[in-house]
């Protein structure tokens, strides 16, 4: 206990000297704990805009493309009666849609866009609109009633409620096919893949557009446990036959979660080079202080210290400076993944301009950080760890010194 | 049986013609309760030969002997065992340790022998009371005048008991008066408590105050004398 004192109060004696030391450490903590947390942020910003974007499950037909806004209507299949009652009973909801890729026209300028044709009654209930900021209002279930485009397309076309576009679109048997509609709203969805490239159409009016009635691209479901998609998938294949081919928001977000490693991997190294700088400057640090007590040394070597005892003691004061700095970047980098979990961070405002950020994956736009109390532990953990690792040389120079000669040391 | 014994104790540094013979071929043996002083010139290996009795160095050649227990081949663990049971140290320069009180200070001694937290603080106080601190337990170093500081190292070098207390130039940094004042002490204590007291000086006034006088002159024991004090 009296070493615990005596360590405890031999930190303020340099405190400037310690405090420096420290930032380090503060500063490796911070950047591991506020990188895993955006890492892991962004991670789940990845799943929550696929599962919005998707659901849980979505059933495709085979080869069906991953990413882009290429959407082929050729394969489009036919649910049966017994399909649909299973996925009543396997589901919490479950919506058909099919998805085109036509281009619209307004006057002289025209661009791609994602047609998603979807059924107004069940769709909501698979994605949900609490979150949509409208402008105008949604299209009416009947032939001609509207169109409802995304900001961003809205953005690059000039587009406002009531203003009126072409819909040019190859149907399912290969014709070309067109259609005049008025703008009924304009869409923030939050889901920048959709609020880029994205409008809506209901299927009344999708279906005689694209001469698909009664077949689909997509079944989107939402399940109970998002974590047993792998095995809902399995038994839909099963159920589903080899017409259709399952994609879970697990497997479709692999290639995004394997970059999502690398960055967590970057942001882990960043804070272990920073934290070996760290135990570099509490090296020296601590170093300093045995040239600075030597005397003190040979003093307690005298009173029966042994070399063990010389060694704990300076351990003690390397992990005191540890378990401090590990504890204030732990507190400043908790505050900061809490803040920003609670809070959101807006990624457009980190990259500037929302146009620019056409994306075809599935990305949403406001960041969550991940707030881990676990991660603040282990942070600090590591802080103490590699702090006691680093007064480990010094605290065995000290302990081989004579006590004979130390006990006479200038001071 | 003795409290410590050199015996044919040398102690050199260096080799060949850079040699230095600090201590050579040295024999003393000190008796339990005697109140003694190694003198001699600066450079006449007093405070070598105090650093062998003291374990805090090893002989080249020759013997040290605590309390009968030769010390030949012990380990560095074996010995700082020793010291911090069976002896107490007093430094010229009082070597407390500035960020604790006195009281702590004493404490620490007490620590490193091992003894139980609960009862180092009772012991520590009632020792730094009979060097007359008791007013004073919860001061720094740096509150303290040198004369109470090295009342404090005396509180610290008796609080374990020890049978031998070896003292470096104690009275070195003191003016006389206080000087005087710890060599007072230092004889009440020895009377009190029967320890072992050892001094290294070349202080008449202390030399005065012993019991026996070691002389020694480039390592080697020029006369060994008991003075009737």
């Amino acid at each position: 206990m009296l070493i615990l004192k005596l360590a405890t109060r031999n930190l303020f004696r340099q405190l400037g000297r310690n405090a420096l030391s420290m930032v380090s450490i503060i500063m490796g903590v911070l950047v591991i704990i506020a990188g895993r947390g955006m890492a892991n942020g962004l991670d789940e910003n990845v799943y929550r805009a696929q599962i919005h974007d998707a659901g849980h499950v979505v059933v495709v037909p085979p080869d069906y493309p991953k990413f882009g806004i290429d959407h082929p209507i050729d394969t489009l299949y036919t649910l049966s009666d017994a399909d649909r009652s299973w996925l009543d009973a396997n589901t919490t909801e479950w919506t058909e849609r099919i998805v085109a890729a036509p281009r619209i026209i307004k006057g002289l300028d025209s661009t791609r866009v994602r047609l998603v044709g979807y059924d107004p009654e069940s769709d909501a209930a698979v994605f949900p609109r609490e979150n949509w900021e409208m402008t105008g209002s949604l299209p009416e279930n009947t032939p001609g009633g509207g169109v409802l485009v995304g900001s961003g397309v809205a953005r690059l076309l000039n587009l406002s409620p009531g203003e009126v576009i072409v819909v040019e679109v190859r149907t399912a048997d290969g014709a070309l096919n067109a259609i005049q509609l008025p703008v009924t709203g304009v869409v923030d969805t939050g889901a920048m893949f959709f609020d880029n490239v994205g409008v809506m159409l209901p299927r009344n009016e999708a279906d005689p557009l694209l001469l698909s009635t009664g077949r689909s691209s997509h079944v989107h479901g939402r399940i109970k446990d998002r974590d047993a998609a792998p095995s809902w998938a399995t038994q839909a294949e099963t159920q589903l036959g080899d017409r259709v081919q399952v994609r879970t928001w697990l497997s479709s977000t692999e290639a995004l979660i394997e970059v999502g490693e690398m960055r967590r991997t970057m942001f882990s190294f960043m804070g272990v080079a920073l934290l070996i700088m760290a135990a570099a400057g509490i090296a020296n640090t601590v170093l300093m202080a045995t040239f600075e007590r030597v005397r003190e040394i040979g003093t307690m070597r005298a009173l029966g210290m042994t070399r063990g005892g010389v060694i704990t003691m300076f351990a003690t004061e390397g992990a005191w400076m540890g378990l401090v700095g590990g504890a204030i970047g732990a507190a400043m980098g908790g505050a900061l993944t809490w803040y920003y979990n609670v809070n959101g961070l807006d990624m457009m405002a980190l990259v500037g301009a929302k146009a620019d950020l056409t994306s075809d994956y599935p990305v949403d736009a406001t960041l969550y950080l991940d707030f881990s109390p676990p991660t603040l532990i282990v942070g600090v953990v590591v802080a103490v760890i590699v702090a006691v690792l680093a007064s480990l040389y010094p605290a065995s120079l000290a302990s081989h010194m004579q006590p004979a000669d130390a006990v006479r040391a200038e001071q | 049986m003795s409290i410590c014994e050199l015996l044919s104790a040398s102690r050199h540094y260096g080799s060949g013609p850079t040699l230095v013979k600090a201590l050579d071929n040295f024999t003393v043996t000190f008796e339990p309760g005697e109140f003694a002083v190694l003198s001699g010139p600066s450079g006449s290996g007093k405070t070598t030969a105090l650093n062998l009795i003291g374990l805090l160095d090893t002989p080249t050649s020759g013997l040290v002997k605590i309390d009968g227990q030769s010390t030949e081949g012990l380990s560095s663990k074996a010995l700082t065992e020793i010291r911090g049971q069976k002896i107490g140290f007093i430094f010229q320069s009082f070597n407390l340790v500035p960020v604790l009180s006195a009281v702590e200070n004493v404490e620490l001694a007490l620590h490193l022998s091992g003894l139980n937290p609960k009862q180092t603080r009772e012991m520590a106080s009632e020792s730094l009371t009979q060097v007359g601190l008791g007013d004073l337990l919860d001061r720094r170093p740096n509150q303290l005048s040198g004369g109470q500081q090295q009342r404090v190292a005396i509180a610290r070098a008796l609080v374990k008991k020890p049978k031998l207390v070896i003292a470096d130039e104690p009275t070195a940094n003191l003016d006389s008066k206080s000087g005087n004042q710890v060599l007072d002490l230092m004889r009440q204590l020895n009377e009190e408590h029967k320890a072992t007291f050892l001094f290294s000086t070349h202080d008449p006034m202390v030399m005065e105050r012993a019991r026996r006088v070691v002389k020694i002159l480039d390592g080697r024991l020029l006369a060994d004398e008991t003075q009737g004090v």
